[in-house]
């Protein structure tokens, strides 16, 4: 109990030097260039304490939880006895369908999870931004176990090079689909109602 | 009080959006892996951890620096000096990105992949210079892309171009970025924008389309968070090429 309480001290401390350089940034300019005074000086440095102690505990709960249930998870799904395989070398694609199913319910699920994720409209600076606001918080720790958890154990494969990459996928494919589903939206509404 | 009530209402929306990702989770293990799992009560008490973590982190975001960036971004926006309004654009994506948690992570997470594989020293000192080093240069080049993307509000230049562009200088990067930092840096641009970037960018490039005559908050004040999605990359290729 004493060690992980040390520990998450040295998250917190951590935590304290990500956080000091925005909250320097906002103050510095408001007191320096625009000149004004804070308008709730307290509320701001609750908050600040609660975001501090917040990202240490998510931290701490993504190391004991997020990322060990994906790695456990792209083990279990690419164990040759779940696939069903006499051994590793007679693998093929095929054999790994439940990691597709798995990849896609999670992919989808995870992103409905997200905490700032806008509601598509047919815009298409929008389209281009969303792609980028699906990957966050709770998306990233669980996609990257997976991709680096498969990528260790699916023969042939080394975590360094095909490990990464399935985050840059979240953030294309959102791109195309929101336009897609703007051009939809236009070509349902024109129309002519039946 | 009204303190406690948001935070337990935020701490419900956080559990009623994992939701989801724990019935993914239970049904393939319950269902199509049916094999026990292994440390139960350290997975949810991580779980709980998350939870409540990402709950005071957003509300403690919402109580004090949200109001206070966005308040700026307007104030900015409105001041009129080109050269102020780039240098807070800037300083707002570094900062933002600094304190970006996927980004913490990731980036630990790549230095240890990058020290099993042989491309670092396998040593605390050395994984923690490159996880750095990872984090300051998606910072810098976030700070560049938003000054960029405010740069294109105030000209009016159209969005597509710039990213058509900018995706052509990714494909010339990645023939020459050595193999190993292609993925990681791909990557890093979809973690960069999250939980704390998105609402504060997003804050300044509307707040500025909407100050700006001509532009539409619309078609104008979105993008910031694309052009934070793409430079990364190149930076990130361009990092691994120095190492």
């Amino acid at each position: 109990m004493n060690e992980s309480l040390q520990h998450f001290i040295d998250v917190l401390l951590g935590t304290m030097l990500d956080v000091l350089p925005i909250a320097a940034i906002l103050l510095g300019f408001q007191v320096f260039v625009l000149r004004r005074a804070l308008k709730n000086p307290k509320e701001i440095l609750t908050g600040f304490f609660m975001v501090l102690i917040g990202l240490a505990l998510f931290l701490e709960g993504l190391d004991l939880a997020l990322f060990p249930i994906g790695e456990l998870m792209a083990n279990q799904l690419t164990a040759p006895e779940f696939l069903d395989a006499q051994d590793a070398h007679s693998i093929e694609w095929h054999h790994y369908f439940w990691v597709y199913l798995f990849a896609a319910s999670i992919g989808f699920s995870t992103t409905i999870a997200e905490p700032s994720l806008i509601a598509p409209r047919s815009i298409i600076a929008l389209a281009y931004d969303s792609g980028g606001v699906t990957t966050s918080t709770v998306t990233v720790p669980l996609v990257t176990a997976l991709g680096l958890g498969l990528s260790s154990n699916v023969p042939g494969r080394n975590p360094l090079m095909d490990g990464f990459g399935l985050i840059a996928f979240a953030s294309l494919f959102p791109i195309i689909t929101v336009m897609g589903y703007a051009q939809l939206s236009e070509w349902r509404s024109r129309r002519p109602p039946r | 009080m009204q303190l406690f009530r948001q935070l337990f209402a935020s701490l419900l929306s956080s559990f009623r959006d994992l939701v989801p990702i724990f019935v993914v989770i239970a049904f393939f293990q319950i269902a199509v892996l049916q094999q026990p799992i292994p440390n139960i009560g350290s997975l949810l008490f991580g779980s709980l951890l998350v939870l409540l973590g990402l709950s005071l982190f957003i509300e403690g975001l919402n109580l004090g620096l949200f109001p206070l960036g966005e308040s700026m971004a307007w104030n900015f926006s409105r001041k009129g000096s080109l050269t102020w309004l780039l240098l807070f654009a800037f300083s707002l994506g570094f900062g933002t990105t600094v304190a970006e948690p996927a980004l913490i992570k990731i980036a630990e997470e790549a230095a240890q992949v990058a020290a099993a594989g042989g491309m670092i020293d396998d040593h605390a000192q050395s994984m923690d210079d490159y996880a750095q080093g990872l984090r300051y240069t998606v910072a810098l080049s976030v700070g560049f892309a938003i000054v960029l993307g405010v740069l294109r509000i105030v000209k009016g230049w159209p969005v597509q171009y710039l990213i058509i562009g900018g995706y052509i200088g990714v494909v010339i990067m990645t023939a020459f970025a050595p193999k190993e930092i292609i993925g990681i840096a791909y990557d890093s641009g979809g973690v960069t924008t999250s939980t704390v970037t998105v609402p504060l960018v997003t804050a300044l490039g509307v707040g500025l389309a909407s100050s700006i005559k001509g532009r539409n908050p619309m078609t104008d004040g979105f993008g910031l968070i694309a052009f934070a999605s793409l430079t990364p990359m190149i930076f990130v290729m361009g990092y691994g090429m120095l190492l």
